[in-house]
């Protein structure tokens, strides 16, 4: 559980805070608990929300944003990493992005949420999580040096003709 | 640079953004427009290419999920530490899903728990699993029961991930303390020869193939041995199993063998235990 508080809350001290109201939380709710269901499902879960609830709490506050990530961020070379490398670098790339495209991810593609789940959490439409996701993979496809020629994906001209055919029917906000 | 010519296909049609790519795959664009795109994507290998990376990208993310837990610092386990257990004397006090002593509970006779108040019994066994859960879950903060006691310094000593020594514990602080700090601990001591190992489980009852989830050297009552942490097949619930150095298949050595935590069978499944 430390783990998943701590790249769901990035900063140590705020992930042991979080941890703890978690789990003051699941004493005092103990009794909500269902037997079928994993115990350590459902304290993951309560941890997550703790982290969630924390996060929303702080940004209610006036802080100074994250930079968001420029096209023109070196990629990485993968060949030369090891898998302990690889991960590091995947969490860092993960950290980088907006909060608002990093929480879906991380419930999604890291936390093995479902989109159903995760709009719930995140208290977002479902497509609202969908497009977020999307457009925290695509920068982190290029930040992970998946994309073979990212200079020529990022930021073509024909995106707004493409995004401008798509967003009437797109539900929900994703930029 | 890509050809963008070539990348639009046969059609003219300009390529296909990342952007909308992204969209595509993360299925936020609706089935007609879906149905439109997807013809042209399959024509585009650059297209290809990038749904590819973006499946790339999940599958590192996912690799994050299965890191293994970094110890917790110290000074952190020690604020947890003691954050639960003000809670846990706080209900205590208040009369609120009374915390008892794990082994107290557990060697309390099935016939009175079967006759308890059942909500009072599933929060009362609820909040005893959880501590089992915390405790092994976070595997830094000992979570410290009422009447059981515990060492301060072996939480700070735990939680720096310091390697410890021979810990010296009684057998009433074994189910505690003992588990906080031996779970994903692997120093079998003289057991670290597997066939031995195994014949060791064999001789004390259990299956000789498993691999126990912690193990680590303590002094018990004053006579050195290794700690075993086996599975049960229960949730939440651990066999401590310690042996002597001489433990072997002919001779099973038992210094002490305890089943803690777990969710009683008011609100688990079925059990045969």
């Amino acid at each position: 559980m430390w783990a998943v508080a701590l790249r769901t809350m990035r900063d140590p001290e705020e992930a042991a805070d979080a941890l703890q109201e978690a789990f003051i939380s699941a004493f005092r709710a103990a009794a909500s608990f269902r037997a079928e269901s994993q115990v350590t499902t459902w304290l993951h879960r309560i941890v997550v929300n703790a982290c969630l609830d924390r996060i929303r709490r702080r940004q209610a506050r006036p802080t100074v944003p994250l930079p968001e990530t420029g096209p023109g961020e070196p990629v990485v070379d993968r060949d030369a990493m090891s898998d302990r490398e690889t991960r590091l670098i995947v969490a860092e790339a993960l950290a980088s992005l907006p909060e608002e495209q990093r929480l879906p991810i991380l419930l999604l593609d890291v936390e093995g949420y479902s989109v159903a789940e995760a709009a719930r959490m995140l208290g977002i439409a479902e497509g609202t999580v969908k497009s977020r996701c999307a457009r925290g993979r695509a920068k982190l496809a290029k930040l992970l040096g998946h994309l073979r020629n990212p200079s020529a994906d990022a930021n073509v001209p024909v995106e707004q003709a493409d995004a401008a055919r798509i967003r009437p029917t797109r539900r929900g906000e994703g930029r | 640079m890509t050809d963008m010519q070539q990348r639009g296909g046969t059609s003219g049609e300009p390529p296909l953004s990342l952007d909308v790519l992204a969209d595509l795959h993360a299925g936020v664009v609706p089935d007609d427009v879906a149905a439109r795109l997807w013809p042209r994507v399959r024509a585009d290998p650059d297209a290809g290419a990038t749904l590819a990376a973006l499946d790339a990208t999940r599958v590192d993310l996912a690799g994050l999920g299965n890191v293994p837990a970094p110890a917790m610092p110290a000074q952190f386990a020690a604020r947890l530490d003691a954050a639960i257990n003000a809670e846990v004397r706080a209900r205590a006090a208040a009369g609120v899903a009374p915390v008892v002593d794990l082994n107290a509970a557990r060697d309390r006779p099935r016939r009175a728990r079967a006759n308890r108040d059942p909500r009072k019994s599933r929060r009362l066994a609820l909040t005893a699993g959880l501590v089992g859960v915390a405790a092994a879950v976070i595997g830094a903060a000992i979570v410290v029961l009422p009447g059981l006691g515990s060492n301060p310094s072996t939480s700070q000593q735990n939680a720096g991930g310091a390697p410890s020594s021979q810990l010296s514990v009684n057998s009433g602080q074994l189910g505690s303390v003992a588990l906080a700090q031996a779970l994903h601990k692997s120093d079998y001591g003289p057991l670290s020869n597997p066939p031995q190992l195994a014949g060791c489980l064999k001789a004390n009852g259990q299956d000789p193939n498993q691999k126990p989830i912690g193990a680590m050297q303590i002094n018990l009552d004053g006579k050195p041995g290794t700690l075993l942490v086996l599975t049960t097949g229960q949730l939440a619930q651990y066999r401590l199993l310690v042996v002597g150095p001489t433990c072997s298949a002919t001779s099973p050595s038992t210094l002490a063998n305890q089943v803690i935590g777990g969710i009683p069978t008011s609100i688990s499944a079925p059990t045969t235990h």
